[in-house]
């Protein structure tokens, strides 16, 4: 599978994206990647609301491609739970841009 | 009373204003404006009393949710308040207390920026436009400094600011430019006046309300006048090693930088480039540049001091004016009829706002 991450706004307003190969994640993130997966099949990917007011936040992008198939989930900083803030952070670190 | 308050009083945008408010007798008896000059200047229990009336008019127009201001209903403050909290790079908001108002100056350099500059916004407010911090009612101004690791980025979270060190990289400590903080801070006044969607030209306008006001707070604590003023926002936030003077130009968008790593400032000046995208919600950093150059060049056609003339038109459309789902369009016939109001129809000044908008390609129908 690839993973790619797109992230957009921040008061700087640049946008930027990362891609990383399943194969190439540690673990514990493959685990917490099939997590989500499941949870989005299943339509119980928890979405908190954005703060009323809020601005300047990160947009995310993510977009899980699996031969044919493809998930995309679009998220902002308020609204990604744990699982997909690990998985955001470290491709975003470890990956190339793309 | 100051001249600003005076003539806005006298104006027939206060007219009109009052007659709104009149237009249903059983819910407005007092209108508007009176409660809002006797929640700045009433004795406690006239306070209290004006800011319930307040709300339930905003209620009834269903205008603005009143959830924020319902949780401080009872406290009216006359003074400044900030407090500045570390989250030493981790995400926990809001983090340790630093520095609370009137304390002493520690934790550095980003703190103490934090602290000034956003005593300077409070001053801009309250000495221009005679606005009690971000709610009128002396909303305490809480900051974080320090978040997260190598953090690229400044926001607003609806209640509170937050700064990040930048990655030293590309950027540096958000705090360092006044104008960062003027832009957060002034988020919050759009939250608790129009209201503007983040998303689309709504979202567009909001981000032009928050650059304008913090460019005119970077004037006004420089004194600086139209042709003196750099019209830059985030200037000195970008490391040696980028190739570019700021992040936004105002003046001429578009141009604030062009380097091999970040790329090109993507922000068109006129509305036959203006950028369809579903990224950065719609294009909210991005198609601000047309309203942004629409507020520079009617200050640039007024001259002086831009928070005198310009800066009161564009504070008076998004405190009286403009709502939540309001486009560019409506921004440029607001504010055209505002200038009406408080100058007169035909008045240079409002001559002025009617050619920025049509130099940005928005017609005043």
């Amino acid at each position: 599978m690839i993973v790619k991450v797109e992230r957009s706004g921040g008061f700087a307003g640049m946008s930027n994206s990362h891609q990383i190969d399943s194969r190439d994640l540690p673990s514990s993130l493959i685990i917490k990647l099939n997590r989500i997966i499941e949870n989005t099949n299943a339509d119980k990917l928890p979405i908190q609301s954005t703060p009323r007011g809020a601005s300047d936040f990160y947009s995310y992008k993510i977009s899980i491609q699996d031969g044919a198939n493809q998930k995309v989930l679009e998220r902002n900083q308020y609204d990604i739970d744990d699982d997909l803030r690990s998985l955001i952070r470290y491709i975003e670190s470890n990956s190339k841009k793309g | 009373m100051d001249m600003f308050s005076k003539n806005y009083f006298n104006s027939r945008a206060y007219s009109k204003h009052k007659l709104r408010n009149y237009g249903n007798p059983c819910c407005f008896i007092i209108p508007e404006y009176m409660n809002k000059n006797i929640v700045k200047k009433g004795t406690e229990k006239q306070k209290e009393g004006a800011w319930k009336n307040l709300i339930l008019t905003e209620q009834l127009r269903g205008r603005r949710t009143v959830t924020g201001l319902m949780s401080s209903m009872f406290s009216v403050s006359d003074k400044l308040h900030r407090t500045i909290y570390d989250t030493r790079n981790t995400e926990s908001l809001p983090g340790k207390l630093v520095r609370s108002e009137g304390g002493k100056s520690t934790g550095g350099t980003t703190v103490s920026e934090a602290y000034d500059y956003s005593g300077l916004t409070y001053d801009f407010y309250k000495k221009i436009f005679e606005r009690n911090s971000i709610d009128t009612r002396g909303m305490k101004l809480d900051s974080t400094v320090h978040y997260g690791e190598d953090y690229n980025n400044a926001f607003w979270n609806g209640t509170q600011m937050v700064y990040g060190d930048g990655d030293g990289e590309i950027f540096q400590r958000f705090t360092k430019s006044i104008d960062v903080i003027g832009h957060e801070l002034t988020h919050g006044v759009t939250q608790y006046e129009a209201a503007l969607e983040y998303e689309g030209q709504a979202g567009a306008l909001n981000e032009s309300f928050s650059d304008v006001f913090g460019s005119l707070i970077k004037q006004h604590a420089l004194k600086q006048t139209v042709d003196k003023a750099d019209w830059l926002i985030g200037a000195h936030l970008f490391t040696r090693k980028v190739k570019g003077v700021a992040l936004r130009s105002m003046k001429e968008p578009g141009t604030a930088y062009n380097d091999p790593t970040i790329g090109k400032d993507p922000q068109p000046g006129h509305m036959k480039d203006f950028v369809n995208t579903t990224s950065d919600n719609g294009g909210v950093h991005i198609n601000s540049g047309i309203p942004n150059r629409a507020f520079y060049l009617a200050a640039n056609e007024l001259g002086g001091y831009s928070w005198e003339k310009a800066g009161k038109i564009w504070y008076i459309a998004l405190t009286e004016r403009l709502r939540e789902n309001s486009n560019f369009q409506k921004a440029a016939t607001m504010t055209f009829e505002v200038a009406a109001s408080v100058y007169g129809k035909g008045s240079k000044e409002q001559k002025a706002v009617q050619n920025a908008w049509t130099l940005v390609g928005v017609k005043i129908k």
